[in-house]
């Protein structure tokens, strides 16, 4: 007999309690764990994802959704826009750098991007197994993408919503596949431009400038650029230049993100507050669970200590007490959440397209695992203390 | 001499429940102290023990409280141990090793064998006492404390148990002080202490 299995015996007479105070516990980690999970992927994600791009180019429309769908990957694009002006736009002194996006189709629950090897590069993809996609309809995969794997035909399927759409009858192939990224590249299939103009029937031909109609359904579009300025300060007037002169739209990320954060209140101070806000109801059904729990231990302590248990080691026992359960609830927290992340990316597609399905490491957990350590002590300070003033004596505490 | 008091009062809210106690308990001795309720029998069973400082006179021993074996008025067992755990817990409370074979000789005295791995919130009254008592014993303490230790047991338990408390002090060298108004006990022993409105009259 020891204070660890005088302890464990009291779990095993009243189950119900503990496991109803663990199980508090680890509902309020997973709550915690999950704000934090989404709210610090969703900035990482948007810090890497948005990184070296100045501006979007694509069609009119709302800015946001532009940046939306085609540096994140996560809404429809506000439309396309005639290839060959657009080229001629993107011949401007002002630009370092152009990233063509082709969007519209689909292989499965990933997205097909038409586009060129910088793409991967702005990533920091690179080729972990195969090779790139050189000719039409070779395609490279993302790393999260599953069930394709390298020498894989498939069909794309038109529409990036959540219903498919009609199928393709031409077949791509799976050249290669990327490195883990931790950005969009991961859940994307890369093909080269000419893959998806080709498909769409508005094939066109770089010699030269010369396009050909084979038949099919109109001059070639595309559906944004990615572009990197040679100075960074020429951004707004770039934007200004291109929305009034232009067809065309031209967004800031950076600002369009910024937009987004204020309408659903997602800003800094308000993710604090929230935080805050968390930790403390966090605390506070700790702190009810293991108090309500350990203060029906008083009894036990001071007989314990009537029976010559050293002092030290009675205040222990509520503390061991406290922090099975709190600790048994923190590690059950982890487990939890998970499958929850996981079952929220199922069901809700921005969660999906932002790979937030996963819980991953990030120092912010240490605040849970510290407050859950804090609570977990202080609730067990208070019946340790009261311990020292008990005796069952008759069947009444006495003050010794 | 294990203790001796001299002298001793006590004062609980303002009134005074133990007044001018002179008391020696020494090695082997067997010591019955009896009165009518409230006369302060569980409060000089606490000085005794150490639990409660008097508020007047002294209180000299070499004891300390895990030398001394309580069986308390109202029992005290945890319920979430079993039998034989109970009597663990009170040589891990101690610091003494689990001696398996005396733990055996006073479950079998107490006719507790059967239940051995019987929680206490499931004995009967009868059995949570005397499982209280081989609790009190079984780290073979140096002094006996027994407050109403047969308030819940017929003729024939009564007569068990005082004559196993009296035989296990015995066997251990221990003394024994036992707290009652129960006039069973009278007859097992040779001295006694009766207090009245919290005097000793003898």
């Amino acid at each position: 007999m020891n204070l660890f299995s005088l302890v464990l015996a009291s779990f095993r007479f009243r189950k119900v309690a503990v496991i109803l105070s663990v199980l508090l516990c680890a509902f309020a980690v997973t709550a915690a764990l999950s704000f934090i999970q989404i709210s610090t992927q969703l900035d990482k994600r948007l810090k890497k994802d948005l990184a070296g791009v100045d501006m979007v180019v694509g069609a009119k429309g709302s800015g946001l959704q532009l940046v939306l769908s085609t540096l994140l990957q996560a809404d429809i694009p506000t439309g396309n826009m005639p290839y060959a002006e657009a080229q001629k736009l993107l011949k401007r002194g002002e630009i370092k750098q152009a990233i063509p996006l082709a969007l519209g189709d689909r292989a499965g629950a990933y997205r097909i991007v038409g586009t060129n090897p910088d793409y991967i590069d702005l990533y920091k993809g690179k080729i972990e197994a195969g090779a790139v996609f050189v000719r039409p309809f070779e395609a490279v995969i993302g790393a999260d993408v599953e069930r394709l794997e390298i020498g894989d035909t498939f069909q794309g399927s038109h529409g990036l919503g959540e219903t498919e759409g009609h199928h393709h009858h031409e077949k791509y192939i799976v050249t290669g596949r990327l490195t883990y990224t931790g950005t969009v590249l991961d859940r994307l299939v890369l093909t080269s431009v000419e893959s998806v103009l080709e498909i769409h029937g508005q094939q066109h031909h770089d010699d030269g400038g010369h396009e050909e109609d084979h038949d099919h359904h109109g001059p070639p579009e595309i559906t944004a650029y990615l572009v990197k300025l040679k100075s960074p300060a020429m951004r707004m007037n770039f934007m200004q230049y291109i929305n009034r002169n232009t067809d065309f739209q031209a967004a800031l990320p950076a600002l369009e993100v910024l937009r987004m954060m204020n309408i659903f209140g997602l800003g800094q101070s308000v993710m604090l507050g929230f935080a805050l806000l968390l930790g403390a109801l966090v605390g506070l059904s700790l702190w009810a669970g293991l108090s309500a729990h350990l203060q029906g231990r008083l009894y036990d302590m001071a007989l314990l200590k009537i029976m010559g248990l050293p002092s030290y080691k009675v205040a222990l026992l509520p503390l061991i007490e406290s922090y099975l359960v709190g600790f048994t609830g923190l590690l059950l927290g982890f487990a939890f959440t998970p499958p929850l992340l996981s079952m929220a990316a199922k069901q809700i597609s921005f969660f999906r397209e932002m790979g937030l399905g996963h819980l991953t490491f990030t120092f912010e957990q240490l605040y849970i695992v510290a407050l859950v350590w804090v609570i977990a002590t202080l609730a067990a300070l208070l019946p340790a203390l009261k311990s020292h003033k008990l005796s069952p004596l008759s069947g009444e505490y006495h003050a010794a | 001499m294990l203790l001796s008091l001299r002298d001793v009062g006590v004062q609980l809210g303002g009134k005074p429940v133990l007044q001018a106690v002179h008391l020696s308990i020494a090695e082997k001795a067997s010591l019955l102290v009896t009165g009518p309720s409230g006369s302060g029998k569980t409060t000089l069973l606490s000085v005794i023990a150490g639990f409660l400082a008097p508020t007047r006179g002294t209180r000299e021993t070499t004891l300390t409280l895990a030398e001394t074996g309580f069986v308390f008025q109202t029992l005290h067992l945890l319920p979430y141990l079993r039998v034989q755990e109970q009597l663990r817990l009170a040589c891990y409370a101690t610091q003494k090793t689990y001696d398996a074979h005396w733990a055996d000789h006073l479950l079998t005295k107490l006719e507790l064998v059967e239940k051995t791995g019987a929680y206490a919130a499931h004995l009967s009254t009868g059995e949570a006492q005397r499982l209280a008592i081989a609790r009190a014993l079984v780290h073979k303490p140096q002094l006996i404390l027994a407050d109403e230790p047969t308030a819940a047991l017929d003729d024939v338990n009564c007569e068990a148990v005082i004559r196993l408390l009296q035989e296990t002090a015995g066997a251990t060298n221990a003394a024994l002080v036992v707290v009652t108004h129960d006039a069973r006990l009278k007859p097992y022993f040779s001295s006694s202490l009766v207090l009245k409105e919290g005097r000793a009259l003898a």
